[in-house]
């Protein structure tokens, strides 16, 4: 009864986390996987997402199944904790829950929290074979193949959990036969895969010359923001510190892994990759150091408020959901864009959406200016529609 | 020793399932990889195609890629089903002709 109340209570704050980011809409790489528009990733998540794509509860769904599936990981946690007292247990679960980085992802329709998700029940597989006898040790290396296959199959970027999965496989002392089908194997598969879809492959370019022109300063804050996001800076310091204090090298060689990837291309959500890794690390300090944690709860709320005061979250509509809910379509023509613009407007767009051009003006019936279109004053038949952060024409 | 194998042979033959179709896909495009000036010209005429339709480069996928042509197919990702079209590309001239004739 009391782990039912507790599941119940969980529930509620992923309802609640997904609701408040529902507030702003879909926002781009959300759209590009709810409408499984095939690049970066793999397709296997956005597949899915995809075959609900008709439902009009589509995106409140996903961000419900997306936000519970984050905090009710909280159980896993819970399991990364066994042998800790109940106190430090619960800590332990409480700064996966009200970590920066949970509270600002959970609920967002991406890749990189899943891929977080995925990292922890490696880092729950890891721990345990690890920390319990040898018949404890998780002996099932198709399972864990398996979902190593659906990680990268999942986002690429769970490559960064590789020395975990590699420390496994060699903890259960597989043959290395067994290691390169299992381990080489979804790798090779996942970059066959990008190799089979040209927008992946020119996607990869994008992001790793995005950066090109940070200074060495400039991504090491981002390094920084993105580490401090991910741990609400103290669970940065106490789960390296237990890293380093039981020598987990597997854990240390993920970290440093994410800190290369975050560093080479920095994005706001690979902050999420790092808590996982810092959970796992949490353990080993408060077993040397820390016995009674319960203290560590208060400072961690601080800080994860002053994060969430520094990068708040979107409450009001996004530009695109507030034209697409204003426009007087009938649905037969197309939506002429001006400018650069993101997967939300075809989301949220009841039309057809097309790059602006002046020739296309007879099918369209309206037109988003996101830079100004100079042209529209000079045609006849179209007027502006008034109340909008954005210039939208409409037929008169 | 047999049924020791079996989990392995199991996602040899899982790794063959989902490989097969993704070699085929590669194996349609290699002029890509190869060739410099095709996946050049490629590029120039995926972007004219797109320009000139107000086409989303994201809903274009590359279906074939020859030294003289490339054929792709054109689908909306919209929130409602949308028909696909197949256009051929003639890389010399980037003539556009619908994949029938």
């Amino acid at each position: 009864m009391r782990k039912l109340t507790l599941i119940a209570v969980l529930e509620a704050y992923a309802l609640f986390l997904a609701w408040v980011q529902s507030l702003h809409g879909v926002l781009t790489d959300e759209a590009k996987y709810l409408l499984n528009i095939p690049y970066p990733h793999p397709p296997l998540i956005r597949s899915i997402l995809s075959l609900t794509t008709a439902l009009s509860v589509q995106e409140m769904l996903w961000r419900i199944v997306f936000a519970s599936l984050l905090v009710q990981a909280v159980w896993i946690v819970w399991e990364i904790g066994r042998g800790l007292s109940g106190e430090q247990r619960f800590v332990l679960g409480g700064s996966w829950l009200l970590s920066a980085a949970l509270v600002l992802q959970a609920g967002t329709i991406m890749m990189a929290p899943l891929t977080a998700l995925e990292g922890l029940v490696f880092v729950a597989l890891y721990v345990a074979a690890e920390t319990t006898s040898r018949s404890r040790i998780p002996r099932s290396p198709f399972l864990i193949g398996v979902l190593w296959l659906a990680s990268l199959f999942t986002a690429f970027q769970a490559v960064l959990y590789l020395p975990l999965v590699f420390a496994m496989f060699r903890k259960m002392r597989v043959s290395v036969m067994e290691m390169i089908i299992y381990i080489i194997g979804p790798m090779v598969l996942a970059a066959l895969f990008a190799l089979a879809e040209p927008l992946i492959l020119a996607s990869f370019v994008n992001v790793g010359t995005k950066d090109v022109d940070v200074s060495a300063l400039g991504r090491t804050i981002n390094l920084f923001r993105a580490w401090s996001i991910g741990g609400s800076v103290l669970l940065g310091l106490l789960g390296t510190a237990g890293i380093l204090l039981e020598r987990r090298w597997a854990l240390l060689g993920s970290l440093l892994l994410v800190c290369a990837y975050v560093f080479l291309s920095f994005h706001f959500y690979y902050a999420i990759l790092f808590l996982p890794l810092f959970i796992g690390g949490m353990p080993a300090f408060f077993h040397h150091l820390w016995k009674k944690p319960a203290p560590l709860i208060f400072p961690l709320i601080f800080i994860t408020g002053i994060i969430l005061a520094l990068f708040p979250l979107k409450l009001s509509p996004s530009p695109a959901r507030a034209v697409a809910r204003s426009l007087p379509v009938s649905g037969t023509g197309v939506l002429l864009i001006n400018g650069s613009f993101g997967h939300e407007w075809q989301y949220e767009s009841p039309v057809p959406v097309r790059r602006f051009q002046q020739s296309l003006l007879p099918d369209a019936e309206a037109v988003v200016c996101l830079t100004p279109c100079e042209e529209m004053t000079r045609v006849d038949g179209w007027k502006t529609l008034a109340g909008q952060s954005v210039e939208v024409w409409v037929r008169k | 020793m047999t049924s020791s194998r079996t989990p392995a042979l199991l996602f040899c033959l899982l790794f063959t399932i989902i490989a097969a179709p993704l070699l085929l896909r590669a194996w349609a495009i290699r002029p890509l990889f190869f060739d410099a000036a095709v996946r050049s010209q490629t590029q120039v005429a995926l972007s004219q195609v797109a320009q000139s339709r107000g086409w989303i480069l994201s809903d274009i996928s590359l279906r074939s890629v020859t030294a003289d042509s490339l054929t792709l197919v054109h689908r909306e990702h919209r929130r409602v089903p949308s028909d696909a079209a197949c256009l051929m590309v003639k890389l010399s001239t980037f003539e556009v002709s619908p994949c029938e004739s």
